[in-house]
Protein backbone atom coordinates (compact mmCIF):
# COMPACT_ATOMS: atom_id res chain seq x y z
CA UNK A 1 0.00 0.00 0.00
CA UNK A 2 2.80 2.35 0.91
CA UNK A 3 4.30 1.95 -2.54
CA UNK A 4 1.08 2.87 -4.25
CA UNK A 5 0.69 5.92 -2.06
CA UNK A 6 4.15 7.09 -2.94
CA UNK A 7 3.52 6.48 -6.59
CA UNK A 8 0.28 8.47 -6.45
CA UNK A 9 2.09 11.33 -4.78
CA UNK A 10 4.75 11.52 -7.47
CA UNK A 11 2.06 11.31 -10.12
CA UNK A 12 0.20 14.18 -8.53
CA UNK A 13 3.36 16.22 -8.40
CA UNK A 14 4.07 15.53 -12.04
CA UNK A 15 0.60 16.57 -13.08
CA UNK A 16 0.81 19.77 -11.10
CA UNK A 17 4.08 20.72 -12.73
CA UNK A 18 3.68 23.97 -14.55
CA UNK A 19 5.44 24.32 -17.89
CA UNK A 20 8.98 25.51 -17.32
CA UNK A 21 9.88 28.74 -18.99
CA UNK A 22 13.26 28.39 -20.64
CA UNK A 23 14.78 30.59 -23.25
CA UNK A 24 16.61 28.93 -26.13
CA UNK A 25 19.15 30.09 -28.66
CA UNK A 26 17.60 29.80 -32.09
CA UNK A 27 18.67 30.44 -35.62
CA UNK A 28 17.45 30.04 -39.15
CA UNK A 29 19.14 28.08 -41.93
CA UNK A 30 20.24 30.42 -44.69
CA UNK A 31 22.34 28.12 -46.88
CA UNK A 32 22.64 24.37 -47.26
CA UNK A 33 25.82 23.06 -48.84
CA UNK A 34 27.35 19.61 -49.16
CA UNK A 35 27.06 18.40 -45.56
CA UNK A 36 27.45 21.91 -44.21
CA UNK A 37 24.80 24.51 -43.36
CA UNK A 38 25.16 28.22 -42.75
CA UNK A 39 22.77 29.70 -40.20
CA UNK A 40 21.69 33.17 -39.18
CA UNK A 41 20.93 34.00 -35.59
CA UNK A 42 22.38 31.77 -32.83
CA UNK A 43 24.21 34.81 -31.45
CA UNK A 44 25.30 33.11 -28.22
CA UNK A 45 26.32 29.73 -29.61
CA UNK A 46 29.78 28.37 -28.76
CA UNK A 47 32.33 26.63 -30.96
CA UNK A 48 31.80 22.89 -30.89
CA UNK A 49 28.26 23.17 -29.56
CA UNK A 50 25.51 20.92 -30.86
CA UNK A 51 22.49 22.39 -32.58
CA UNK A 52 19.26 20.58 -33.28
CA UNK A 53 17.19 20.80 -36.42
CA UNK A 54 13.79 19.26 -36.74
CA UNK A 55 13.37 15.50 -36.30
CA UNK A 56 16.40 14.90 -34.08
CA UNK A 57 18.86 15.89 -36.76
CA UNK A 58 21.97 17.29 -35.12
CA UNK A 59 24.58 19.74 -36.28
CA UNK A 60 28.01 20.54 -34.92
CA UNK A 61 29.20 24.14 -34.91
CA UNK A 62 32.66 24.45 -36.46
CA UNK A 63 32.61 27.93 -37.91
CA UNK A 64 31.73 31.21 -36.22
CA UNK A 65 31.95 34.34 -38.30
CA UNK A 66 30.75 37.83 -37.46
CA UNK A 67 27.11 37.28 -38.25
CA UNK A 68 26.84 33.70 -39.42
CA UNK A 69 27.32 30.26 -37.97
CA UNK A 70 28.64 27.28 -39.94
CA UNK A 71 27.74 23.78 -38.80
CA UNK A 72 28.32 20.28 -40.13
CA UNK A 73 25.32 18.00 -40.24
CA UNK A 74 25.54 14.68 -38.43
CA UNK A 75 23.27 12.59 -40.58
CA UNK A 76 21.22 13.11 -43.69
CA UNK A 77 21.53 16.75 -44.67
CA UNK A 78 19.19 16.50 -47.64
CA UNK A 79 16.10 16.92 -45.46
CA UNK A 80 17.21 20.39 -44.35
CA UNK A 81 15.90 23.34 -46.30
CA UNK A 82 16.71 27.03 -46.18
CA UNK A 83 14.44 28.72 -43.65
CA UNK A 84 14.39 25.77 -41.24
CA UNK A 85 14.69 26.56 -37.59
CA UNK A 86 17.54 25.33 -35.43
CA UNK A 87 18.12 25.55 -31.72
CA UNK A 88 21.30 25.32 -29.70
CA UNK A 89 21.44 22.44 -27.22
CA UNK A 90 24.06 23.97 -24.97
CA UNK A 91 26.42 20.99 -24.84
CA UNK A 92 29.23 19.61 -26.97
CA UNK A 93 29.25 16.39 -28.96
CA UNK A 94 29.71 13.29 -26.79
CA UNK A 95 29.35 9.59 -27.39
CA UNK A 96 27.87 6.97 -25.06
CA UNK A 97 30.61 4.67 -23.76
CA UNK A 98 30.40 1.44 -21.80
CA UNK A 99 31.82 -2.06 -21.67
CA UNK A 100 28.96 -3.23 -23.88
CA UNK A 101 30.68 -1.53 -26.82
CA UNK A 102 33.05 -4.49 -27.08
CA UNK A 103 32.25 -6.59 -30.12
CA UNK A 104 30.11 -3.87 -31.68
CA UNK A 105 30.18 -1.87 -34.88
CA UNK A 106 29.16 1.75 -34.35
CA UNK A 107 29.04 4.98 -36.29
CA UNK A 108 30.85 8.15 -35.14
CA UNK A 109 27.86 9.14 -33.00
CA UNK A 110 27.85 5.84 -31.13
CA UNK A 111 24.74 4.49 -32.87
CA UNK A 112 24.88 0.80 -33.75
CA UNK A 113 25.60 -0.24 -37.34
CA UNK A 114 25.41 -3.98 -36.72
CA UNK A 115 21.64 -4.21 -36.30
CA UNK A 116 21.90 -4.96 -32.59
CA UNK A 117 20.50 -2.95 -29.69
CA UNK A 118 21.21 0.70 -29.03
CA UNK A 119 24.22 1.28 -26.78
CA UNK A 120 22.76 2.42 -23.49
CA UNK A 121 25.03 4.18 -21.08
CA UNK A 122 24.97 6.89 -18.49
CA UNK A 123 28.57 7.76 -19.24
CA UNK A 124 29.27 10.06 -22.14
CA UNK A 125 32.72 11.05 -23.34
CA UNK A 126 33.35 14.24 -25.30
CA UNK A 127 34.50 13.58 -28.84
CA UNK A 128 37.00 16.44 -28.77
CA UNK A 129 39.21 16.42 -25.71
CA UNK A 130 42.57 17.91 -24.85
CA UNK A 131 45.17 15.16 -24.47
CA UNK A 132 46.66 14.24 -21.10
CA UNK A 133 49.41 16.61 -19.98
CA UNK A 134 53.05 15.99 -19.19
CA UNK A 135 52.53 15.31 -15.50
CA UNK A 136 50.11 12.47 -16.06
CA UNK A 137 52.28 10.66 -18.56
CA UNK A 138 54.89 8.00 -18.25
CA UNK A 139 57.48 6.92 -20.81
CA UNK A 140 56.68 3.99 -23.06
CA UNK A 141 58.25 0.85 -21.60
CA UNK A 142 55.82 -2.04 -22.10
CA UNK A 143 55.82 -3.76 -25.49
CA UNK A 144 52.78 -4.19 -27.67
CA UNK A 145 53.40 -7.45 -29.50
CA UNK A 146 52.17 -7.24 -33.07
CA UNK A 147 52.83 -10.90 -33.72
CA UNK A 148 54.71 -9.92 -36.87
CA UNK A 149 58.37 -11.00 -36.77
CA UNK A 150 59.73 -8.12 -38.81
CA UNK A 151 58.01 -5.50 -36.65
CA UNK A 152 58.55 -7.01 -33.22
CA UNK A 153 62.22 -7.61 -33.94
CA UNK A 154 63.25 -4.54 -35.91
CA UNK A 155 60.63 -1.82 -35.33
CA UNK A 156 59.21 -2.68 -31.91
CA UNK A 157 56.07 -0.87 -30.79
CA UNK A 158 55.40 0.03 -27.18
CA UNK A 159 52.11 0.62 -25.41
CA UNK A 160 51.27 4.30 -25.69
CA UNK A 161 53.28 4.77 -28.86
CA UNK A 162 52.07 6.25 -32.12
CA UNK A 163 53.44 4.25 -35.01
CA UNK A 164 52.51 5.23 -38.52
CA UNK A 165 51.86 2.57 -41.15
CA UNK A 166 52.52 4.14 -44.51
CA UNK A 167 52.59 2.81 -48.05
CA UNK A 168 50.92 2.72 -51.45
CA UNK A 169 47.54 1.12 -51.97
CA UNK A 170 47.57 -2.66 -51.86
CA UNK A 171 50.81 -3.05 -49.93
CA UNK A 172 49.23 -4.64 -46.87
CA UNK A 173 48.81 -1.67 -44.53
CA UNK A 174 45.45 -2.78 -43.18
CA UNK A 175 46.70 -6.37 -42.94
CA UNK A 176 49.47 -5.33 -40.55
CA UNK A 177 46.99 -3.42 -38.39
CA UNK A 178 44.47 -6.27 -38.35
CA UNK A 179 47.15 -8.88 -37.60
CA UNK A 180 48.17 -6.76 -34.64
CA UNK A 181 44.58 -6.77 -33.41
CA UNK A 182 44.37 -10.55 -33.87
CA UNK A 183 47.56 -10.98 -31.82
CA UNK A 184 46.06 -9.19 -28.80
CA UNK A 185 43.99 -12.23 -27.93
CA UNK A 186 44.24 -12.88 -24.20
CA UNK A 187 46.45 -9.82 -23.68
CA UNK A 188 43.83 -7.57 -22.03
CA UNK A 189 44.17 -4.99 -24.79
CA UNK A 190 41.00 -3.35 -26.07
CA UNK A 191 41.28 -2.86 -29.82
CA UNK A 192 39.44 -0.20 -31.77
CA UNK A 193 39.44 -0.26 -35.55
CA UNK A 194 38.35 3.07 -36.99
CA UNK A 195 37.47 2.97 -40.68
CA UNK A 196 37.41 6.39 -42.34
CA UNK A 197 36.09 6.65 -45.88
CA UNK A 198 36.58 2.94 -46.54
CA UNK A 199 34.42 0.73 -48.70
CA UNK A 200 31.63 -0.83 -46.65
CA UNK A 201 32.49 -4.20 -48.22
CA UNK A 202 36.05 -3.98 -46.88
CA UNK A 203 34.83 -3.09 -43.39
CA UNK A 204 32.34 -5.97 -43.49
CA UNK A 205 35.16 -8.35 -44.45
CA UNK A 206 37.27 -7.08 -41.53
CA UNK A 207 34.40 -7.50 -39.06
CA UNK A 208 33.92 -11.03 -40.35
CA UNK A 209 37.63 -11.76 -40.04
CA UNK A 210 37.72 -10.49 -36.45
CA UNK A 211 34.76 -12.68 -35.61
CA UNK A 212 36.33 -15.72 -37.23
CA UNK A 213 39.46 -15.37 -35.09
CA UNK A 214 37.48 -14.63 -31.94
CA UNK A 215 38.91 -11.12 -31.85
CA UNK A 216 35.50 -9.46 -31.76
CA UNK A 217 35.25 -10.02 -28.00
CA UNK A 218 37.84 -7.35 -27.31
CA UNK A 219 37.38 -5.18 -30.42
CA UNK A 220 35.21 -2.27 -31.43
CA UNK A 221 34.76 -1.05 -34.99
CA UNK A 222 33.95 2.61 -35.62
CA UNK A 223 32.89 3.06 -39.21
CA UNK A 224 32.31 6.15 -41.33
CA UNK A 225 32.29 4.71 -44.81
CA UNK A 226 32.83 6.39 -48.14
CA UNK A 227 29.07 6.80 -48.50
CA UNK A 228 28.66 8.63 -45.18
CA UNK A 229 28.81 12.40 -45.11
CA UNK A 230 32.20 14.07 -44.75
CA UNK A 231 31.11 15.30 -41.33
CA UNK A 232 30.90 11.71 -40.11
CA UNK A 233 34.24 10.85 -41.69
CA UNK A 234 35.76 13.89 -40.02
CA UNK A 235 34.43 12.87 -36.59
CA UNK A 236 35.17 9.12 -36.75
CA UNK A 237 38.78 9.14 -35.45
CA UNK A 238 37.91 11.50 -32.62
CA UNK A 239 35.07 9.21 -31.59
CA UNK A 240 37.40 6.20 -31.70
CA UNK A 241 39.81 8.14 -29.52
CA UNK A 242 37.04 9.06 -27.06
CA UNK A 243 35.99 5.41 -26.76
CA UNK A 244 39.65 4.50 -26.25
CA UNK A 245 39.94 7.09 -23.49
CA UNK A 246 37.01 5.52 -21.67
CA UNK A 247 38.79 2.17 -21.50
CA UNK A 248 42.13 3.83 -20.74
CA UNK A 249 40.61 5.68 -17.79
CA UNK A 250 39.60 2.29 -16.44
CA UNK A 251 43.20 1.12 -16.52
CA UNK A 252 43.04 -0.89 -19.74
CA UNK A 253 45.58 -0.80 -22.51
CA UNK A 254 43.97 0.26 -25.76
CA UNK A 255 45.05 -0.09 -29.38
CA UNK A 256 43.43 2.25 -31.89
CA UNK A 257 43.88 1.83 -35.65
CA UNK A 258 42.97 4.85 -37.80
CA UNK A 259 42.42 3.52 -41.31
CA UNK A 260 43.19 5.86 -42.93
CA UNK A 261 44.11 9.45 -42.15
CA UNK A 262 44.63 10.40 -45.79
CA UNK A 263 40.90 10.11 -46.36
CA UNK A 264 40.31 11.93 -43.10
CA UNK A 265 42.37 14.84 -44.39
CA UNK A 266 40.37 14.75 -47.64
CA UNK A 267 37.12 14.92 -45.72
CA UNK A 268 38.39 17.86 -43.70
CA UNK A 269 39.61 19.58 -46.86
CA UNK A 270 36.17 19.26 -48.43
CA UNK A 271 34.50 20.69 -45.35
CA UNK A 272 36.94 23.56 -45.12
CA UNK A 273 36.58 24.47 -48.79
CA UNK A 274 32.79 24.50 -48.50
CA UNK A 275 33.11 26.74 -45.45
CA UNK A 276 35.29 29.00 -47.60
CA UNK A 277 38.30 28.83 -45.36
CA UNK A 278 41.50 29.93 -47.07
CA UNK A 279 43.17 27.02 -48.83
CA UNK A 280 46.88 26.34 -48.47
CA UNK A 281 49.18 23.75 -49.98
CA UNK A 282 47.33 21.09 -52.02
CA UNK A 283 44.15 23.04 -51.10
CA UNK A 284 44.30 21.77 -47.51
CA UNK A 285 43.35 24.37 -44.90
CA UNK A 286 45.98 25.86 -42.64
CA UNK A 287 45.05 23.77 -39.62
CA UNK A 288 45.39 20.37 -41.26
CA UNK A 289 48.52 19.72 -39.18
CA UNK A 290 46.64 20.45 -35.97
CA UNK A 291 43.83 18.21 -37.23
CA UNK A 292 46.08 15.17 -36.91
CA UNK A 293 48.42 16.32 -34.15
CA UNK A 294 45.60 16.84 -31.67
CA UNK A 295 44.20 13.43 -32.57
CA UNK A 296 47.46 11.51 -32.23
CA UNK A 297 48.53 13.43 -29.14
CA UNK A 298 45.66 11.70 -27.36
CA UNK A 299 47.63 8.47 -27.58
CA UNK A 300 49.58 8.21 -24.34
CA UNK A 301 50.67 6.05 -21.47
CA UNK A 302 49.24 7.24 -18.17
CA UNK A 303 51.33 7.09 -15.02
CA UNK A 304 50.38 4.44 -12.47
CA UNK A 305 49.55 7.20 -9.99
CA UNK A 306 46.78 8.36 -12.29
CA UNK A 307 45.33 4.95 -12.98
CA UNK A 308 47.71 3.51 -15.56
CA UNK A 309 46.28 2.52 -18.91
CA UNK A 310 47.45 3.54 -22.35
CA UNK A 311 46.33 4.27 -25.87
CA UNK A 312 48.55 3.01 -28.67
CA UNK A 313 47.76 4.58 -32.01
CA UNK A 314 48.42 2.97 -35.38
CA UNK A 315 47.48 5.63 -37.93
CA UNK A 316 47.55 4.54 -41.56
CA UNK A 317 48.51 6.83 -44.43
CA UNK A 318 48.21 5.95 -48.08
CA UNK A 319 50.88 7.40 -50.35
CA UNK A 320 50.78 7.89 -54.10
CA UNK A 321 53.66 6.21 -55.91
CA UNK A 322 55.69 5.88 -52.72
CA UNK A 323 55.89 9.65 -52.32
CA UNK A 324 56.77 10.24 -48.69
CA UNK A 325 57.32 13.95 -49.19
CA UNK A 326 53.70 14.78 -49.99
CA UNK A 327 51.94 17.13 -47.58
CA UNK A 328 49.92 14.78 -45.35
CA UNK A 329 52.55 11.99 -45.16
CA UNK A 330 55.29 14.41 -43.99
CA UNK A 331 52.90 15.93 -41.46
CA UNK A 332 51.94 12.62 -39.92
CA UNK A 333 55.50 11.25 -40.05
CA UNK A 334 56.63 14.21 -37.96
CA UNK A 335 53.77 13.79 -35.49
CA UNK A 336 54.21 10.07 -34.87
CA UNK A 337 56.95 8.20 -32.97
CA UNK A 338 58.13 6.32 -36.03
CA UNK A 339 56.81 4.70 -39.16
CA UNK A 340 56.49 1.35 -40.87
CA UNK A 341 57.10 1.95 -44.55
CA UNK A 342 55.61 -0.57 -46.98
CA UNK A 343 56.80 -0.77 -50.57
CA UNK A 344 55.09 -2.01 -53.71
CA UNK A 345 58.34 -3.41 -55.13
CA UNK A 346 58.96 -5.54 -52.06
CA UNK A 347 55.35 -6.65 -52.05
CA UNK A 348 55.56 -7.76 -55.67
CA UNK A 349 58.88 -9.51 -55.01
CA UNK A 350 57.04 -11.71 -52.55
CA UNK A 351 58.45 -10.16 -49.40
CA UNK A 352 55.34 -9.91 -47.26
CA UNK A 353 54.87 -7.98 -45.03
CA UNK A 354 56.51 -5.61 -47.51
CA UNK A 355 58.33 -3.60 -44.87
CA UNK A 356 61.25 -1.49 -45.99
CA UNK A 357 63.48 -2.14 -43.00
CA UNK A 358 65.84 0.68 -43.87
CA UNK A 359 63.26 3.47 -43.96
CA UNK A 360 61.12 2.18 -41.09
CA UNK A 361 61.93 3.34 -37.59
CA UNK A 362 60.48 3.20 -34.13
CA UNK A 363 61.67 6.13 -32.04
CA UNK A 364 60.56 4.98 -28.60
CA UNK A 365 59.73 1.31 -29.00
CA UNK A 366 63.31 0.13 -28.39
CA UNK A 367 62.93 0.78 -24.67
CA UNK A 368 59.84 -1.38 -24.65
CA UNK A 369 61.31 -4.41 -26.40
CA UNK A 370 61.44 -7.56 -24.29
CA UNK A 371 64.85 -8.86 -23.21
CA UNK A 372 64.35 -12.11 -25.07
CA UNK A 373 63.69 -10.27 -28.33
CA UNK A 374 66.44 -7.72 -27.76
CA UNK A 375 68.95 -10.54 -27.42
CA UNK A 376 68.20 -11.95 -30.87
CA UNK A 377 67.17 -8.77 -32.70
CA UNK A 378 70.43 -6.89 -32.23
CA UNK A 379 72.40 -9.35 -34.34
CA UNK A 380 69.60 -9.47 -36.89
CA UNK A 381 69.66 -5.72 -37.44
CA UNK A 382 73.39 -5.76 -38.01
CA UNK A 383 73.15 -8.66 -40.46
CA UNK A 384 70.45 -6.91 -42.45
CA UNK A 385 72.24 -3.57 -42.54
CA UNK A 386 75.43 -5.24 -43.84
CA UNK A 387 73.39 -7.19 -46.37
CA UNK A 388 71.75 -4.04 -47.70
CA UNK A 389 75.11 -2.34 -48.14
CA UNK A 390 76.63 -5.30 -49.92
CA UNK A 391 73.62 -6.36 -51.98
CA UNK A 392 73.63 -3.19 -54.05
CA UNK A 393 77.40 -3.25 -54.39
CA UNK A 394 77.78 -6.92 -55.25
CA UNK A 395 75.58 -6.72 -58.32
CA UNK A 396 78.50 -5.24 -60.26
CA UNK A 397 81.14 -7.56 -58.85
CA UNK A 398 81.43 -11.03 -60.26
CA UNK A 399 84.09 -12.38 -57.96
CA UNK A 400 83.39 -12.04 -54.30
CA UNK A 401 85.52 -13.06 -51.39
CA UNK A 402 84.33 -15.64 -48.87
CA UNK A 403 83.47 -13.09 -46.19
CA UNK A 404 81.20 -11.11 -48.52
CA UNK A 405 79.51 -14.24 -49.73
CA UNK A 406 78.80 -15.19 -46.16
CA UNK A 407 77.17 -11.86 -45.45
CA UNK A 408 75.08 -12.05 -48.61
CA UNK A 409 73.97 -15.57 -47.78
CA UNK A 410 73.08 -14.62 -44.20
CA UNK A 411 71.15 -11.53 -45.38
CA UNK A 412 69.14 -13.50 -47.89
CA UNK A 413 68.21 -16.02 -45.20
CA UNK A 414 67.24 -13.33 -42.72
CA UNK A 415 65.11 -11.58 -45.32
CA UNK A 416 63.46 -14.90 -46.02
CA UNK A 417 62.82 -15.59 -42.35
CA UNK A 418 61.14 -12.23 -41.86
CA UNK A 419 58.44 -13.14 -44.35
CA UNK A 420 55.16 -14.07 -42.74
CA UNK A 421 51.74 -15.16 -43.99
CA UNK A 422 48.87 -12.82 -43.26
CA UNK A 423 46.50 -13.36 -40.33
CA UNK A 424 49.02 -15.70 -38.71
CA UNK A 425 50.52 -13.76 -35.83
CA UNK A 426 53.21 -15.55 -33.84
CA UNK A 427 53.72 -15.51 -30.09
CA UNK A 428 56.86 -13.98 -28.60
CA UNK A 429 58.49 -17.36 -27.95
CA UNK A 430 57.80 -18.59 -31.48
CA UNK A 431 59.32 -15.44 -32.94
CA UNK A 432 62.34 -15.65 -30.66
CA UNK A 433 62.98 -19.28 -31.55
CA UNK A 434 63.03 -18.64 -35.29
CA UNK A 435 65.08 -15.47 -35.07
CA UNK A 436 67.50 -17.15 -32.69
CA UNK A 437 68.04 -19.91 -35.22
CA UNK A 438 68.74 -17.30 -37.89
CA UNK A 439 71.13 -15.29 -35.75
CA UNK A 440 73.08 -18.42 -34.73
CA UNK A 441 73.72 -19.34 -38.35
CA UNK A 442 71.58 -22.48 -38.36
CA UNK A 443 69.95 -21.33 -41.57
CA UNK A 444 73.14 -20.72 -43.51
CA UNK A 445 73.27 -24.28 -44.83
CA UNK A 446 69.59 -24.43 -45.80
CA UNK A 447 68.63 -23.34 -49.34
CA UNK A 448 66.42 -20.23 -49.50
CA UNK A 449 63.39 -22.06 -50.86
CA UNK A 450 63.44 -24.50 -47.96
CA UNK A 451 63.54 -21.89 -45.20
CA UNK A 452 59.76 -21.76 -45.10
CA UNK A 453 59.65 -25.52 -44.53
CA UNK A 454 62.30 -25.28 -41.80
CA UNK A 455 60.19 -22.65 -40.02
CA UNK A 456 57.02 -24.73 -40.11
CA UNK A 457 58.91 -27.78 -38.92
CA UNK A 458 60.55 -25.87 -36.08
CA UNK A 459 57.22 -24.45 -34.90
CA UNK A 460 55.60 -27.87 -35.04
CA UNK A 461 58.40 -29.48 -33.07
CA UNK A 462 58.25 -26.71 -30.52
CA UNK A 463 54.54 -27.24 -30.11
CA UNK A 464 55.03 -30.98 -29.67
CA UNK A 465 58.21 -31.25 -27.63
CA UNK A 466 58.98 -27.74 -26.48
CA UNK A 467 55.71 -26.68 -24.99
CA UNK A 468 57.32 -25.93 -21.65
CA UNK A 469 60.01 -23.90 -23.34
CA UNK A 470 57.44 -21.81 -25.22
CA UNK A 471 55.43 -21.18 -22.08
CA UNK A 472 58.52 -20.22 -20.11
CA UNK A 473 59.72 -17.67 -22.67
CA UNK A 474 56.24 -16.21 -23.12
CA UNK A 475 55.90 -15.81 -19.38
CA UNK A 476 59.34 -14.55 -18.37
CA UNK A 477 60.11 -12.76 -21.63
CA UNK A 478 63.78 -13.52 -21.00
CA UNK A 479 65.98 -16.02 -22.83
CA UNK A 480 69.11 -17.11 -21.00
CA UNK A 481 71.91 -19.49 -21.97
CA UNK A 482 70.09 -22.52 -20.65
CA UNK A 483 67.07 -21.75 -22.83
CA UNK A 484 69.40 -21.32 -25.76
CA UNK A 485 70.92 -24.73 -25.20
CA UNK A 486 67.51 -26.32 -24.95
CA UNK A 487 66.45 -24.71 -28.22
CA UNK A 488 69.70 -25.77 -29.86
CA UNK A 489 68.98 -29.35 -28.94
CA UNK A 490 65.53 -29.16 -30.53
CA UNK A 491 66.83 -27.56 -33.70
CA UNK A 492 69.55 -30.17 -34.09
CA UNK A 493 66.92 -32.88 -33.87
CA UNK A 494 65.14 -31.53 -36.93
CA UNK B 1 31.51 72.72 -45.32
CA UNK B 2 32.83 71.04 -42.23
CA UNK B 3 30.71 68.89 -40.00
CA UNK B 4 31.04 69.40 -36.32
CA UNK B 5 32.88 66.30 -34.93
CA UNK B 6 30.54 66.26 -31.95
CA UNK B 7 27.61 65.93 -34.31
CA UNK B 8 29.29 63.03 -36.05
CA UNK B 9 29.87 61.29 -32.75
CA UNK B 10 26.31 61.85 -31.63
CA UNK B 11 24.92 60.50 -34.88
CA UNK B 12 27.05 57.41 -34.59
CA UNK B 13 25.99 56.67 -31.03
CA UNK B 14 22.37 57.32 -31.96
CA UNK B 15 22.54 54.82 -34.80
CA UNK B 16 24.32 52.26 -32.61
CA UNK B 17 21.66 52.66 -29.96
CA UNK B 18 18.98 52.18 -32.60
CA UNK B 19 20.60 48.94 -33.78
CA UNK B 20 20.86 47.73 -30.20
CA UNK B 21 17.24 48.53 -29.58
CA UNK B 22 16.26 46.72 -32.74
CA UNK B 23 18.24 43.70 -31.59
CA UNK B 24 16.67 43.73 -28.17
CA UNK B 25 13.17 44.32 -29.48
CA UNK B 26 10.64 41.85 -28.17
CA UNK B 27 8.70 39.89 -30.77
CA UNK B 28 5.62 38.04 -29.63
CA UNK B 29 3.95 35.42 -31.80
CA UNK B 30 0.53 34.17 -30.92
CA UNK B 31 -2.18 32.15 -32.59
CA UNK B 32 -4.74 34.93 -32.11
CA UNK B 33 -4.62 38.66 -31.61
CA UNK B 34 -3.75 39.38 -27.98
CA UNK B 35 -6.05 41.59 -25.92
CA UNK B 36 -4.67 44.33 -23.69
CA UNK B 37 -5.32 42.29 -20.54
CA UNK B 38 -3.29 39.43 -21.95
CA UNK B 39 -0.49 41.83 -22.82
CA UNK B 40 -0.57 43.09 -19.25
CA UNK B 41 -0.20 39.57 -17.90
CA UNK B 42 2.79 39.06 -20.19
CA UNK B 43 4.35 42.31 -18.98
CA UNK B 44 4.01 41.17 -15.39
CA UNK B 45 5.34 37.69 -16.00
CA UNK B 46 8.41 38.84 -17.95
CA UNK B 47 9.00 42.10 -16.15
CA UNK B 48 12.68 42.21 -17.11
CA UNK B 49 11.87 42.68 -20.79
CA UNK B 50 11.23 45.99 -22.49
CA UNK B 51 7.59 45.85 -23.52
CA UNK B 52 7.20 49.40 -24.72
CA UNK B 53 8.60 48.57 -28.17
CA UNK B 54 7.15 45.06 -28.45
CA UNK B 55 6.05 43.69 -31.82
CA UNK B 56 3.01 41.44 -31.98
CA UNK B 57 2.49 38.93 -34.78
CA UNK B 58 -0.28 36.44 -35.41
CA UNK B 59 0.67 32.96 -36.66
CA UNK B 60 -2.04 30.32 -36.81
CA UNK B 61 0.48 27.48 -37.19
CA UNK B 62 1.50 27.60 -33.53
CA UNK B 63 -2.05 26.43 -32.65
CA UNK B 64 -2.15 28.00 -29.18
CA UNK B 65 0.08 29.80 -26.70
CA UNK B 66 2.83 32.26 -27.49
CA UNK B 67 6.44 32.40 -28.65
CA UNK B 68 8.58 35.28 -27.42
CA UNK B 69 11.73 36.24 -29.32
CA UNK B 70 14.46 38.65 -28.28
CA UNK B 71 17.29 38.66 -30.80
CA UNK B 72 18.29 35.03 -31.23
CA UNK B 73 16.88 33.99 -27.88
CA UNK B 74 13.52 32.30 -27.99
CA UNK B 75 11.02 31.32 -25.33
CA UNK B 76 8.66 28.74 -26.76
CA UNK B 77 5.38 28.50 -24.85
CA UNK B 78 3.28 27.30 -27.74
CA UNK B 79 1.28 24.13 -28.22
CA UNK B 80 3.05 23.29 -31.48
CA UNK B 81 6.41 23.53 -29.71
CA UNK B 82 5.34 21.22 -26.91
CA UNK B 83 3.93 18.76 -29.42
CA UNK B 84 7.16 18.63 -31.40
CA UNK B 85 9.08 18.15 -28.15
CA UNK B 86 6.77 15.28 -27.28
CA UNK B 87 7.24 13.67 -30.68
CA UNK B 88 11.03 13.94 -30.24
CA UNK B 89 10.81 12.28 -26.83
CA UNK B 90 8.71 9.47 -28.25
CA UNK B 91 11.20 9.01 -31.07
CA UNK B 92 14.06 8.72 -28.60
CA UNK B 93 12.23 6.16 -26.46
CA UNK B 94 11.62 3.96 -29.47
Amino acid sequence: MKLIDEYLKTLEKELQNKPKIVSEETGIVSQVKDGVVILEGLDQVAYGELIEFKKNLLGYVIDLTEDEVGAIILGDYTSIAAGDKARALGYTLSVPVSETLLGRVVDPLGSPLDGKTVIKSKTFYPVEKIAAGVVKRQPVNVPLQTGIKAIDALIPIGRGQRELIIGDRGTGKTTIAIDTILNQKGEDVVCIYCAIGQKNSKVAAIVELLKKHGADKYSIVVNASASDSVAMQYLAPYTASAIGEYFMDRGHDVLVVYDDLTKHAWAYRQMSLILRRPAGREAYPGDVFYLHSRLLERACRIDKKYGGGSITALPIIETLDGDLSAYIPTNVISITDGQIFLETDLFNAGIRPAINVGLSVSRVGGNAQTKAMKAVAGKLKLDLAQYRDLAAFSQFESELDEETKKFLNRGAKVTQILKQKKNKPLSLAEQVSILWAASKAYLDQIPVDQIDMFETKLLETLKLKGKKWLEKINKNKIMDEKDGKELEKLIKEL
Amino acid sequence: MKINPKLKKDLKSFLLENIQKEQNRVHVMSADVLGSDEKQVLGKKFSDLNWSQADYHVDKSIIAGIIIKIGSRTVDLSLSGSLSKLSNTLYEID
